[in-house]
């Protein structure tokens, strides 16, 4: 199951069919993967916020509007792979005009610095079929942290 | 709509997050809480057995919480912590602000002691 594109076409079930997945994945989970539970849960964590993204904001111009997830192991941890035939979105420009939080505790625009903050060598570009692609990397043993002001 | 909120005394409510807190509740998570917060609550344990999904519309509706009853000297903690959600909290190091016991009983014996929110 790993190492697998999985397709999603229904935008309206997308996010319990994705995180349905990703049970799947944990439920086959071994302490002799090479990558830790919680290495899992934080790609499910930057997968999800990405595919809510897509849900709610992305404009597919094709009759099918379909999303794949793929996550493939390698020794020191996830690499992560979230493909969409939607029209795109400018992630690098609004990562480089928001930075940063700058809200204490805000109640809403945090989930794309979830994701940066999930994920190393974060990238967005054409998939190689087509479409839209992020793919991202976790490692085993990362201590992802996103700076929020609580005061 | 996944969560439950159910009166402790005067004082406390004790909401069953169940299995989503994330972008589709978030906004009822917010509405049912204010209407307890009205009744008089000001004290929330958060219960996250079971709970899968916490994503950042859902912290955001607890950032929400939390304004409207630190006002009131009011308190919000968490209780009985699922992985997924103690990657949440390592993610974004809300243990800062809001506390966590292993039982929603442990936390409302803390409530009750008048034990402060902040370390």
């Amino acid at each position: 199951m790993y190492n697998t594109m999985h397709y999603f076409t229904d935008l309206d079930t997308i996010v319990d069919d994705v995180h349905g997945l990703f049970d799947r994945w944990q439920s086959q989970y071994s302490e002799q993967e090479p990558f830790s539970l919680d290495t899992l849960l934080t790609a499910q964590l930057a997968v999800h916020e990405w595919v809510a993204n897509l849900q709610r904001h992305a404009r597919f111009a094709v009759a099918h509007p379909r999303v794949g997830v793929c996550v493939s192991p390698s020794n020191n941890g996830l690499a992560c792979v979230v493909e969409d035939n939607s029209v795109g979105f400018d992630l690098a420009t609004y990562l480089a005009d928001n930075p940063e939080l700058t809200d204490i505790m805000p109640e809403r625009g945090m989930g794309l610095h979830w994701i940066n903050a999930c994920a190393n060598d974060l990238r967005y570009q054409q998939a190689p079929e087509g479409g839209q692609q992020l793919a991202f990397f976790v490692g085993a043993n990362q201590d992802s942290c996103l700076d929020i002001q609580f005061s | 709509m996944s969560f439950k909120i159910e009166p402790h005394d005067q004082d406390t409510a004790v909401v069953t997050v169940g299995k989503t807190l994330d972008f589709r509740n978030a906004e009822a998570f917010k509405t049912a809480c204010q209407e307890h917060v009205d009744a008089g609550k000001h004290n929330f344990i958060l219960d996250f057995t079971d709970t899968g999904i916490l994503d950042s519309t859902g912290l955001g509706s607890i950032f929400s919480l939390y304004r409207k009853v630190s006002p009131l000297n009011g308190q919000v903690v968490f209780a009985s912590i699922s992985r997924p959600v103690q990657v949440v909290v390592q993610l974004t190091r809300t243990y800062k602000v809001f506390r966590q016991f292993p039982t929603v009983e442990d936390a409302l014996e803390a409530l009750q002691q008048g034990i402060p929110s902040h370390r």
